[in-house]
């Protein structure tokens, strides 16, 4: 699995967090494996449209995590989470348990709730699947 | 004062021609050989947005190679208003300018292809590099045509009766050659993609794939064509048409790289793994 990562502008969550939140999410998943080679900072930047020093920043936070490593002239590479890597099902479940517990105070039915996600999908806001239905998570 | 313009006509007429041949629309036919050359398949929903891109990158590069090659045709031009004038206008620069203008034409083909606007923006994980996109040979035979300019240019400086004016000519040329490699595969490998879908990365790896073999391509033409212009000046008798032998090679290398070689992007990718 190749993996990407999404930024949104308009998040209030900062793009350098973003992008270290779903690098940490694919890491801790097993979509990035240990030994897996990272993109240059240059190339990210250049794909998301932001400052190199914000995919830098969240490459030292990811490195800090221990999740990373620099390995000079051969880039970033992956080398796990410390903790152990969690089950994707697990992950996928938790930021479900979130997304529902931010939505609870308006009430929705399931339907509704299922309208908006395919909504979300529809106007682009995440890109279409790869190979899968599988889509990124923000985090 | 008596002018010769015939030539100027035959020139203004080639590059009308060729600029026609560069600008014209990319058929179906030739986007399917484009697209096997470069093994990929292009969804449906695409095919339009690569054809206006080969015919942009198609129209840049022919635009240099035409403003190039009238650049060092000045002494047509020249000819053209003052005969006698024109006799000791060209030179080994006149000569070098097209290939320069090739390669700066097909690094500016290259920039001048589509980016993503705004918005939300996703990005492959998969790593790009050099390899993925042009044989490392080609770079490193650009990269040894500098030191052999420089041992011709030293050479030439040694022979008292060789005119040392444009002794620094080949060396400055393979220089030029090197930075538009290095110049054209960084812009390459660092321009955003424009889609994460799978099909469509493909094709735009196929575009980058394309772009890099052009940018090889025109920097072998120059660096091998200054390269051997030094050595013709420093090899004495029949041994001075190996050079001109390989200058002449070496455009068909230029030509092999831009319109025929085969690329496959996933296929490099397999074997750099």
């Amino acid at each position: 699995m190749t993996g990407r990562v999404t930024v949104d502008p308009g998040s209030p969550m900062p793009p350098y967090e973003q992008l270290r939140r779903q690098l940490e999410l694919q890491i801790r998943s097993g979509v990035l494996a240990p030994g897996r080679r990272l993109p240059t900072v240059r190339q990210l930047a250049s794909d998301l449209g932001l400052a190199k020093n914000t995919v830098a920043r969240a490459f030292a936070e990811l490195e800090r995590g221990g999740f990373v490593m620099g390995a000079g002239r051969r880039g970033t590479i992956v080398v796990g989470p410390l903790d152990g890597a969690l089950d994707r099902n697990t992950l996928i479940t938790d930021a479900a348990r979130r997304f529902f517990a931010e939505i609870a105070p308006v009430d929705p039915t399931f339907p509704e709730v299922l309208e908006a996600l395919k909504r979300v999908v529809d106007d682009g806001q995440v890109p279409p699947a790869q190979n899968t239905s599988a889509v990124p998570v923000h985090g | 004062m008596s002018g010769a313009t015939w030539p100027l006509g035959l020139l203004w007429i080639g590059s009308v021609i060729a600029v026609a041949y560069g600008s014209r629309p990319v058929s179906d036919r030739q986007l399917t050989r484009w697209a096997t050359r470069f093994d990929v398949v292009i969804a449906e929903d695409w095919r339009s947005h690569v054809s206006a891109q080969l015919r942009r990158v198609r129209t840049v590069r022919w635009g240099a190679i035409v403003v190039g090659t009238n650049l060092g045709a000045v002494e047509i031009y020249v000819a053209a208003i003052d005969l006698e004038r024109a006799a000791g206008i060209s030179s080994p620069l006149t000569k070098m300018v097209p290939f320069a203008a090739a390669a700066l034409g097909a690094i500016a083909a290259e920039l001048s292809l589509a980016r993503p606007s705004g918005g939300v923006r996703s990005a492959s994980l998969a790593v790009r590099r050099w390899t993925d996109y042009i044989d490392i040979p080609w770079i490193v035979f650009v990269g040894v045509c500098l030191p052999v300019s420089l041992a011709a240019s030293v050479a030439m400086l040694s022979r008292p009766e060789a005119s040392t004016q444009w002794v620094w000519l080949a060396p400055v040329g393979c220089v030029l050659a090197v930075l538009a490699i290095t110049a054209g595969i960084n812009a390459v490998v660092d321009r955003p993609a424009v889609s994460v879908d799978v099909d469509h990365r493909h094709v735009d790896d196929a575009l980058r794939a394309d772009s890099a073999h052009h940018i090889v391509g025109a920097a072998v033409a120059l660096a091998g064509v200054v390269t051997s212009g030094a050595l013709m000046v420093v090899v004495d008798g029949p041994g001075r048409l190996i050079p001109a032998v390989i200058a002449f090679v070496l455009l068909g290398v230029w030509f092999g790289l831009a319109r025929t070689a085969r690329w496959s992007v996933e296929t490099a990718r397999l074997q750099r793994t």
